[in-house]
C-alpha cells in the first residue's frame, strides 16, 4: 500500500515485497519437503533437536512462571467435571485397582516368569526411574508430544518408556522419541504415530495392538473373538509386538482397563476399547524409565 | 470502501523521514519481542489450556495484529519467524508448515493495514478467528498430504474449540499489541527506499 502511486520507487517497493515474501515461501516449502523426506537423523531434525536444547532453559523458566496458571486451569477444568466429588473415590479405586492388576498379573504370569528370565514385572529392576517436568507441549492438535527437562545426561535415551500418575492410577503414557543432552521429546500413546503391543490380563493373555482412535479414546486390535475379554479387564504392555518381535516396552506396565468389547457375527477379531489410567492432556510431571540393565538397553535399541 | 492511507516508513532522503525512522526502529524490536513472548506462551502455557483438543492460538492473534499495524512485509516476516520458532521450540510438527501458514496470515492481515474497516476491537478478533480456522485447515491438509488419517468429526470439534478459545484471547492480545506498536504504519522494504 503506497501513497506514491505508480512511481518507479513504488514499483521497486512492490517488487521487493514480492521477493521477500517469495523467498520466505520458498524457504518454508523447501523445509516441509526436506523434513518430510529425511529420517530422524536428518539435518533439519538435528536442527530441531539442537534448537530444543538451546531453548530448554528458557522454556523451563517460562514453564515454571506459568505453572500457577496451568494449575488454576487444571483445577477449573477439574471442577467442571466434578473432579472434587470423585477425588475420594478415585483415590480408593486407584489403590484397589493397582492391587487387583498386580494380583491378576502375578497369578497369570508367575509360572512363566519363574521359567523365563527377563520377562514379567521384573522391569522395575531393569530401569532407573527419572522424574521429569513437562516444559513444553506441541501446540498442534495433530501431535500428542511434549518436551521434558531431562535428557541423555540423565540417562534418558530414545525409546525409553514414560510413565505418569493420573487420577485413577499410574501407568504408561508414552515413549521418548527424541533425546538431547538436557531435554527430550515424549510421544504420548495418544499420538497417532504411536502404537503399543498390549496384553489383556484375565483374557487368557490375549495380545493386541493399542492405538489411539480419537482424542482420549483408544482401541486394541488383533484380539480374536475366541478370547474372553470383559469390560474392566486390566491392560498391560505385552513386551513384544503382534509379530512376536521384541517391543521397546517391557512386559507388565499398566496402561488402563477395557471400557467396551464388541464384534459383528462375521468378524474374526473383536473391537476392544480402552480407557487409560492417565489422561495426558493435563500432565505436568512424568517418570522416564532409563535403561539400566543390558536387556533394557537392548529393548531401547529396538528399531 | 473508504481507506485512510497509512504512514509509510522511510529511512532515506530528507530529515523528516530520518526523524520518523528514529521513531519506528525501536518499535521493530518491539515487534520481535511481542512475537517472542507469544511463541513462548504458545509452547509453554497454551497447550495446557485445552478444550476438546482445541488450543488457543496466541501467535495467530499477535501476527494478525502485527500485520494490521505494520503491513504485509512485517506481517509475513513475523509470521514466518514465529511459525519457525514454534516448530523449533515445541515438539511435533513438520518444520515449515506453521511458518508457511502464519506467513500467509501475516501477509493477508498486512494487506488490510490502516484501513478504517479494521479499526476497533471486533475486526481483529474476527480476523483472528478466520486465521485460526485457516491454520487448522492447513494443518489438516498437511496431515492428509502425509497420508495420516483425519477424523472429520474430531477435526470440526477441535477447530470450533480452538476458534472460540482464540477469540477469547484475541481481545487482550490485540489490545496489548496495539498499545505497544501504536498507530498503523506500513513498513516498506527500507533498502529499496534508501536507493530511491
Amino acid at each position: 500500500m503506497s501513497n506514491q502511486g505508480n512511481s518507479p520507487l513504488a514499483q521497486r517497493r512492490a517488487m521487493a515485497r514480492r521477493v521477500i515474501i517469495g523467498v520466505l515461501v520458498l524457504v518454508c516449502v523447501i523445509s516441509i519437503t526436506v523434513y518430510g523426506r529425511e529420517t530422524n537423523s536428518g539435518a533439519l531434525h538435528r536442527l530441531q533437536d539442537g534448537a530444543g536444547t538451546v531453548v530448554t532453559p528458557i522454556q523451563d523458566g517460562v514453564s515454571r512462571a506459568v505453572q500457577p496458571v496451568r494449575n488454576a486451569w487444571g483445577w477449573l477444568s477439574g471442577l467442571v467435571s466434578a473432579r472434587d466429588r470423585a477425588a475420594h473415590l478415585a483415590q480408593e479405586n486407584q489403590l484397589l485397582r493397582g492391587e487387583l492388576v498386580q494380583l491378576q498379573f502375578n497369578a497369570e504370569e508367575g509360572p512363566r516368569i519363574a521359567k523365563v528370565a527377563g520377562l514379567g514385572n521384573e522391569w522395575r529392576a531393569d530401569y532407573s526411574q527419572v522424574p521429569a517436568t513437562i516444559i513444553g507441549r506441541s501446540p498442534s492438535p495433530w501431535y500428542a508430544q511434549a518436551r521434558i527437562d531431562k535428557g541423555t545426561n540423565d540417562g534418558v535415551v530414545v525409546n525409553s518408556p514414560v510413565l505418569a500418575a493420573g487420577d485413577v492410577g499410574a501407568g504408561l503414557v508414552g515413549v521418548i522419541t527424541q533425546a538431547g543432552p538436557i531435554s527430550s521429546v515424549v510421544s504420548f500413546i495418544s499420538d497417532p504415530q504411536t502404537s503399543v503391543g498390549v496384553t489383556i490380563v484375565g483374557a487368557s493373555g490375549a495380545i493386541g495392538l493399542l492405538q489411539p482412535t480419537a482424542p482420549g479414546a483408544f482401541q486394541i486390535t488383533g484380539i480374536p473373538v475366541t478370547y474372553p475379554v470383559a469390560t474392566g479387564d486390566p491392560v498391560v504392555t505385552a513386551g513384544f509386538s503382534q509379530a512376536g518381535l521384541q517391543s521397546i516396552y517391557p512386559r507388565g506396565i499398566e496402561i488402563g482397563v477395557v471400557q467396551g468389547v464388541g464384534h459383528r457375527a462375521v468378524d474374526v477379531q473383536q473391537t476392544v476399547q480402552l480407557v487409560p489410567f492417565v489422561n495426558t492432556d493435563s500432565l505436568a510431571y512424568v517418570v522416564v524409565l532409563a535403561p539400566k540393565s543390558a536387556l533394557a538397553k537392548q529393548r531401547a535399541a529396538t528399531p | 470502501m473508504s481507506t485512510t492511507p497509512p504512514m509509510i516508513i522511510s529511512s532515506a532522503g530528507d530529515s523528516a523521514s530520518s526523524v520518523r525512522s528514529l521513531s519506528w526502529r525501536p518499535r521493530m524490536w518491539a515487534v520481535a519481542l511481542i512475537v517472542l513472548v507469544a511463541v513462548l506462551l504458545q509452547v509453554s502455557l497454551m497447550p495446557f489450556i485445552r478444550v476438546t483438543d482445541g488450543i488457543p492460538d496466541t501467535v495467530v492473534c499477535v501476527i494478525v495484529a502485527v500485520g494490521l499495524l505494520r503491513g504485509s512485509v512485517v506481517g509475513s516476516v513475523a509470521g514466518a519467524a514465529a511459525g519457525m520458532a514454534v516448530e523449533l521450540a515445541a515438539p511435533g510438527g513438520t518444520l515449515g508448515v506453521l511458518a508457511l501458514l502464519y506467513l500467509v496470515v501475516g501477509w493477508a492481515s498486512g494487506r488490510l493495514c490502516g484501513r478504517d474497516e479494521v479499526r476497533g476491537v471486533l475486526p481483529p478478533v474476527i480476523l483472528s478467528i478466520i486465521a485460526e480456522v485457516f491454520v487448522q485447515l492447513g494443518g489438516a491438509f498437511v496431515q492428509l498430504m502425509f497420508a495420516r488419517p483425519v477424523d472429520v468429526g474430531d477435526f470440526v470439534r477441535t477447530v470450533l474449540a480452538a476458534a472460540i478459545l482464540t477469540a477469547l484471547i484475541a481481545v487482550p492480545a490485540v489490545s496489548i499489541v496495539r498499545r505497544v506498536l501504536g498507530a498503523p504504519r506500513v513498513v516498506e522494504p527500507f533498502l529499496i527506499m534508501r536507493d530511491g
